[in-house]
């Protein structure tokens, strides 16, 4: 039950380290020199491929190239990125009362959400750790914008941050079991955080208004496509590293002519099937996009899916990305998209900026409309007065 | 794998043929065992189930095949054209390419 609205009043980002080009990625991650020759021969030679079919001209690592060193953690990215968008909204801390932190799962205890919350200084508030891959953000985002419309809470921190180098590095693998689905994702994925600061209160200054969210899982009887082979309970972990069960892999063998991406009744990408879904769920004015964010990590399929999108009268016109210069960070990578948005871009109230993601590790999907206010030039920083809104 | 900037469409089964051998037999050494030579890839071979190859790898060659002759197809064309048209076998993959070759960007039309 909608008692009034939820409103973006800031957004914030965080990239580690410098951008790391294409060509010199493999290097930083590390050379995968005892792999079988049979898998190296197939990454080398597909390289330049890959990085025309992705479309991600830089990435950025928590590993510095110079040393090796870790820069950062998942909790250090996401607390800067959080005080990011808290000064851009003029937060101050005390003031947010829920906290929800989206990412992959994690295996420290105690949780993300509670160590963010102590980095910054926070004494007491509700907070949620949810994890899934790409849909976690707009999870974390649904979860607090129906609390705030609720009246449960009145300002969240949602905030989602990855490091999927970690995983990727040449350290990391079990090289001489390591399958071509196991390393793949080192062309696809990077590292960053993203944070978004809502509240129940309409600003004066530029926001988004959370129109609608949207998820849903229909991959019940789907095998998964991208996994590790880890099982559900506490296993010996030379064991793990020994049958490899810890890379995360990606399927995609028969990706040309697999079935698993189409719906077998409309013969459409399950995506498009998965937007005309959310829109009839939530009518939405198409004729107001701005801004249409597909949440994926390649070029080619984006574009794809573009096509299709005419016949929801989405014009690929509005695709927006900021991909190519920031690489995909999985489920931060939204966020820092609505970053983007929100601190570069201009636009009239009322227009929308609509995002959507297919998560193929079970495929589940989500998506979100955002609608446009005081989006005029040179507005960033003037979100000091919010004004009290009455329920809607 | 060198590419013969000569190389005509009567060519193309072997350029193909090797193309699957190196990426697919040369370092496999099971593989390696039943097929001696690239001329041993039968046309009913199956570029995944029997070979252990992938998608990327048929993406790959018909980009290769594509630059070789200098056919302008987008690299997003092609991979939708493939979705929709798919060639599983050996054979399958050499029609495509000859198709590729002679009917250029028309040719999934």
């Amino acid at each position: 039950m909608k008692e009034r609205n939820a409103y973006i009043i800031g957004t914030g980002s965080y990239l580690p380290g410098e951008p790391i080009p294409f060509s010199k990625a493999q290097s930083v991650l590390g050379e995968l020199n005892d792999i079988k020759p049979k898998v190296k021969r197939w990454f080398d030679n597909n390289s330049e491929l890959m990085r025309e079919m992705l479309g991600i001209n830089y990435y950025h690592y928590v590993i510095d190239p110079l040393t090796g060193e870790i820069t950062d953690d998942m909790i250090t990215m996401a607390v800067k990125a959080s005080k990011n968008a808290l000064e851009l909204s003029s937060t101050k801390v005390d003031e947010i009362d829920f906290i929800c932190y989206a990412s992959p799962i994690l295996e420290q205890m105690p949780t993300a959400s509670v160590r963010i919350q102590a980095e910054l200084g926070i004494d007491s508030c509700a907070e949620m750790s949810i994890h899934a891959n790409c849909t976690s953000s707009y999870k974390a985002l649904m979860v607090a914008a129906e609390f705030i419309e609720s009246g449960r809470y009145n300002t969240a921190l949602v905030v989602s941050s990855n490091i999927m180098s970690g995983a990727m590095t040449s350290e990391f693998y079990n090289q001489k079991v390591a399958t071509r689905e196991d390393i793949l994702l080192r062309w696809f994925l990077c590292d960053g955080a993203g944070a978004l600061i809502l509240s129940s209160k309409k600003p004066a200054g530029r926001y988004l208004k959370v129109n609608s969210t949207y998820i849903e899982s229909i991959g019940g009887n789907k095998d998964s496509m991208m996994f590790n082979r880890r099982p559900a309970y506490p296993y010996p972990l030379h064991k793990i590293y020994d049958q490899g069960m810890h890379h995360t892999a990606q399927s995609f063998r028969q990706a040309l002519n697999s079935e698993a991406f189409i719906d077998p009744v409309t013969k459409k990408s399950l995506m498009f099937c998965g937007i005309e879904r959310m829109l009839k769920k939530f009518p939405t004015d198409v004729s107001k996009l701005e801004f249409l964010q597909i949440n994926l990590p390649s070029k080619q399929v984006v574009l794809t899916l573009a096509g299709e999108l005419k016949d929801l009268k989405i014009d690929a016109d509005k695709l927006y990305t900021n991909m190519a210069e920031v690489g995909y960070s999985g489920p931060p990578a939204v966020f820092i998209c609505v970053d983007s948005i929100f601190r570069n871009e201009d636009a009239d109230d009322g227009r929308l900026v609509i995002s959507f993601v297919t998560e193929v590790s079970k495929f589940m999907q989500a998506g979100f409309v955002l609608e446009c206010g005081n989006f005029v030039k040179n507005n960033i920083k003037i979100n000091m007065e919010l004004e009290d809104e009455v329920a809607c | 794998m060198e590419i013969n900037e000569e190389m005509t469409i009567s060519k193309i089964p072997g350029f193909v043929r090797s193309y699957i051998y190196e990426d697919c037999v040369e370092d496999d050494p099971e593989l390696c065992e039943q097929i001696e030579s690239p001329n041993d890839l039968s046309n009913d071979l199956n570029l995944i189930e029997d070979l252990d190859g992938d998608s990327l790898m048929m993406l790959s060659l018909l980009r290769e095949i594509t630059k070789t002759f200098q056919i302008e197809v987008d690299l997003d064309e092609l991979g939708r054209k493939l979705i929709h048209h798919p060639a599983n076998t050996v054979g399958e993959i050499i029609e495509m390419a000859e198709l590729l070759v002679t009917k250029g960007p028309e040719a999934f039309s």
